[in-house]
């Protein structure tokens, strides 16, 4: 079997909203209760639609947001709760992209200064000739090292991110929607840029998104989260072939596909379904509703009396392949 | 794409041409730091040389300003008082810039308890009427250039660390501040690498119209004869000891005052230009 590089166990995060004067401040589930392993060498997709939690997970790996409870583990060794002091020795193994490019780079650092950061702060002497072997790495033109990031393009300021991610040579990378603000034709250029620097410095990937057509693309296995719960997780193939969750589902069905006539029809039959069905003003719930029962049952197609008053938990149906829902359960 | 690698300085300074009157307040007060630069080598008289003989005088081609109660020549006066009055100015905001920059930066990026001691300390600051507080902490270190300058400093970086701190909480966020941060970057290199660069041209606008504030209030002090002593000159204690004639010679009160509302208003522009052309939601 291959080893496990990260582990993240049981975590979970609120948020609290402060209510101001008159109002009670109300917790907000990000993360409830999430658990899974990477293993090395391997792309793991987290997928769900926005404000699911997948960023937050994605930031509490990398100790930008300290876990209520849970621990992450990365080559075995436990890094949730270490003062950020201890934490750094680990840093220089993980690395994040970030979704937007233009907020990722600071305006008023030269982009050569802003890929050598980490091997600076590594301790490395000269850092120029490490940085410009990655500018060139990742495709970009020899001067792009003393230009400043305004003068880029989305595309080619991911590419200055994805630099910067890997020119410390980490293990491991959390990739965050890395694709989600580029053109189409600039993303599959982005996506096989990571896949061939994958195989080239054997990195494991995080890779978060909402967009399946992406995740299908990149990723070995994937994880689907829904409400801060993960509600399927399996092999990519297996869920995309058989799609065990309702909402995994929902998503499946509704990526839009311009590949036939058939798939257009199927698509706005579950259009239609999902107008008819689903009431997106419950979409929100309240906190003693998710608690009560499963997250997912104010927009489920196929919710039974059980659903409201149980939580279904992730449970093996064959290979690895894992759904959370009652429907499963012969 | 292929633009020329241009700074943000240029971008600023490309904006802060085409305001007319920003341009005007920024040749002014290059033209007022010139004068003061150079007073000794322009000055007509000494600033101190009494000559009862030729007291008030009204301006002349001998005397540009002509001269007060004891014959001294005002024009000479005005250009040492220049001196006084922009190092009062310069000095006071350089204090108090680094005082706001750094409580501000502590407060905005660490939050929570260090965020609540600074700012409470900050309404603190706030709620007593700053002239007040300014005479009394004169009148127990006793007036002298360098105690105005200090009080003045030490009185005004509220405002500043204020905004310091708002632009802090906005960037402290900010992707390539996480980036930093995942990166093993020190607080230190993150406050003051990342995100102070980020905040300053907020900081220079108010520094500039800090100056102007500063000036202003030494000549005030001045006036009330709680800054700079005679016989050493400032456009504030020119102005005092020329109110006593305000009837007999206009000439000891009017230039005086001129020169203090030419340069604040001077200062103001340019402050008022530098806000604009730094305002990054304005772009051509």
């Amino acid at each position: 079997m291959e080893n496990n590089i990260l582990a993240v166990k049981n975590i979970k995060k609120t948020f609290r909203t402060s209510g101001g004067i008159f109002a009670a401040g109300r917790s907000i589930y990000a993360v409830n209760n999430v658990s899974f392993e990477i293993g090395e060498g391997r792309t793991r997709g987290l997928v769900g639609e926005s404000g699911c939690g997948k960023t937050t997970v994605g930031k509490i790996i990398l100790g930008l947001e300290k876990p209520d409870s849970g621990e992450v583990s990365f080559n075995g060794k436990k890094i949730s709760g270490l003062a950020e002091k201890e934490l750094r020795p680990v840093r220089k193994d993980m690395q994040i992209i970030f979704q937007d490019p233009f907020a990722s780079l600071n305006p008023r650092i030269r982009v050569g200064n802003a890929i050598g950061e980490a091997l600076k702060i590594a301790g490395a002497a000269d850092t120029s000739s490490r940085v410009k072997d990655i500018i060139k790495e990742v495709g970009l033109p020899e001067d792009t090292y003393y230009r400043y990031p305004h003068e880029f393009s989305g595309g080619q300021r991911q590419r200055i991110c994805i630099a910067r991610a890997i020119v410390s040579r980490p293990k491991f990378v959390v990739c965050d929607e890395p694709v989600s603000s580029l053109d189409v034709s600039v993303q599959s250029q982005i996506i096989n840029l990571l896949k061939d620097l994958k195989d080239e410095f054997r990195l494991t990937y995080l890779f978060i998104s909402h967009d399946l057509r992406v995740v299908k693309n990149i990723c070995d296995s994937i994880s689907v989260m829904y409400y801060g719960n993960i509600v399927e997780e399996g092999e990519s193939e297996d869920i995309f072939a058989e799609p065990r969750h309702p909402y995994t589902r929902l998503l499946i069905s509704s990526v839009p596909s311009i590949a036939t006539p058939a798939a257009g029809a199927r698509n706005r039959a579950a259009e239609a379904g999902k107008k008819e069905k689903s009431a997106p003003g419950r979409a929100l719930h309240r906190n003693s509703e998710i608690e009560k029962g499963c997250a997912f049952y104010s927009r489920c197609l196929l919710r039974q009396n059980r659903c409201a008053g149980n939580i279904p938990e992730l449970r093996d149906t064959g290979r690895g392949h894992k759904a959370a829902c009652f429907l499963q359960e012969k | 794409m292929r633009k020329k690698n241009f700074s943000i300085g240029s971008v600023v300074w490309g904006r802060l041409k085409k305001n007319k009157l920003a341009l005007l307040g920024a040749w002014i007060v290059l033209l007022l730091s010139l004068l003061a630069l150079a007073a000794p080598l322009l000055a007509p008289c000494s600033p101190f040389e009494q000559d009862i003989g030729n007291r008030l005088l009204s301006p002349s081609s001998r005397h540009y300003c002509g001269t007060d109660e004891l014959g001294r020549d005002i024009f000479s006066r005005m250009l040492y008082g220049a001196r006084v009055s922009l190092s009062v100015g310069f000095i006071a905001v350089f204090i108090s810039t680094i005082i706001g920059i750094l409580l501000g930066a502590l407060a905005g990026y660490f939050g929570g308890g260090v965020d609540n001691l600074i700012m409470r300390f900050v309404d603190i600051m706030l709620s007593i009427p700053t002239l007040f507080f300014i005479l009394m902490l004169i009148v127990f270190l006793g007036p002298s250039i360098f105690n105005v300058m200090l009080i003045i400093g030490l009185t005004g970086w509220t405002d500043l660390a204020r905004l310091v701190r708002a632009e802090f909480l906005s960037l402290k966020n900010r992707e390539y501040v996480l980036s930093a941060r995942v990166a093993g970057a020190s607080n230190n290199r993150i406050i003051f690498h990342h995100i102070l660069r980020n905040a300053l041209s907020p900081v220079f606008v108010s520094v500039i119209f800090g100056v102007g504030g500063a000036i202003l209030l030494e000549s005030g002090l001045s006036f009330l004869g709680l800054g700079v002593q005679p016989p050493d000159a400032s456009w504030g204690n020119i102005l005092s000891s020329g109110k006593d004639y305000i009837e007999k010679a206009w000439w000891l009160t009017v230039f005086p005052g001129l020169a203090i509302f030419v340069t604040v208003m001077s200062y103001n522009l340019l402050g008022e230009g530098l806000r604009d052309a730094v305002d990054p939601r304005l772009v051509e």
